[in-house]
């Protein structure tokens, strides 16, 4: 009898002893963890061959699960920090994975100053979190969407990544995971400043109870909000658009 | 080709997108809540599975291993 390679997750790169993970039910930074380690595995790098880098929130713990040596920094000049790294990291390919806290406490002024030629790949999970008080971190209702209270301008880090020059850019949510897993092994390939964005909302409301939606129920929401954008199209990237949220691969140079 | 279909219950927090995302209706949540209170799945109908993985692709804590056994054939 054979057994196949896909049916045994020991061999991967993740740490077994580390499961499960501290992230609630359901939520895709997990499922970035598993599709990250099986796109290593299928890539065929080795761990020496990596660098893995994170900040602070949630999805700063991604390199924990894996068992690749990884430097956390807790800096709130994360970029121009994270730069200073890869410099010394004797040539490795450096797998950041970037949460929005990393982006509200540093800001965004550090990404002008980031080298585009630098060989970094950016994982971010985008969990459409923006408010930042004294007491944490809140969901804020995106621009143009029914609300109560204050609206805010959504990110756009996709539009900002291309601007940027980056090599490779595409945004995935948690029920494309599988495109999302063949868009690392195509990013890992890249010489140079790639990204790959995944939209996946800490809270989703129904907005006639309030309820809030099960991560089963987040997969049909995902399948009724997204459309797979035409290949390369940049316009489609802003979250404003009232339409359908486009993902897909947007940027391949 | 036999399947086999392993979920480690302690690693499952019952999200329960597996179930939602299977298409051939090969798992269902348990009704009564396991230990840690939570509802994890369980295989009802094992001769459904087509062995496509979904669940082991979607699980986010890596709690579902799709096994596909195939018989080795000698030539000769």
């Amino acid at each position: 009898m054979n057994v196949s390679a896909s049916g045994d997750r020991a061999n991967y790169p993740l740490r077994q002893e580390l499961l499960p993970t501290a992230w609630c039910a359901g939520c895709g930074i997990g499922s970035v963890a598993g599709i990250f380690a099986e796109a290593v595995k299928e890539k065929g790098i080795t761990a020496d061959a990596l660098a893995l880098y994170s900040g602070i929130g949630c999805a700063s713990r991604i390199p924990d699960t894996l068992d690749i040596a990884h430097c956390r920094i807790s800096d709130s000049m994360f970029i121009n920090a994270l730069g200073r790294s890869c410099d010394s990291n004797n040539g490795k390919k450096a797998v950041v994975f970037l949460d929005n806290a990393d982006i509200m406490y540093t800001g965004l002024e550090d990404w002008v100053h980031l080298d585009a030629g630098q060989d970094m790949l950016f994982i971010h999970t985008n969990n459409l979190i923006y408010v930042e008080t004294a007491n944490g971190v809140y969901a804020n209702t995106p621009f143009a969407r029914h609300t109560t209270g204050k609206s805010v301008l959504p990110f756009n880090m996709s539009g900002l990544a291309i601007e940027h020059g980056a090599r490779f850019v595409a945004r995935w949510t948690p029920l494309q995971i599988g495109w999302m897993k063949f868009s690392i092994i195509d990013a890992l390939g890249k010489n140079g400043f790639s990204y790959i964005e995944l939209l996946t909302p800490c809270v989703v409301l129904k907005p006639d109870s309030s309820v809030v939606l099960s991560a089963a129920d987040r997969m049909l929401f995902y399948d009724r909000i997204t459309r797979f954008s035409d290949p390369l199209d940049c316009q489609a990237l802003d979250l404003r658009c009232p339409s359908k949220i486009a993902v897909g691969l947007f940027a391949d140079r | 080709m036999a399947i086999r279909i392993e979920i480690i219950d302690d690693r499952c927090k019952g999200c329960g997108v597996c179930v939602e995302l299977c298409q051939f209706e090969v798992l269902a949540m348990h009704d009564d809540p396991g230990p840690g209170g939570k509802h994890i799945p369980h295989v009802i109908d094992l001769s459904n599975c087509v062995a496509c993985g979904m669940c082991e692709m979607y699980c986010p804590d890596n709690a579902i291993t799709v096994i596909r056994k195939t018989e080795e054939i000698k030539i000769g």
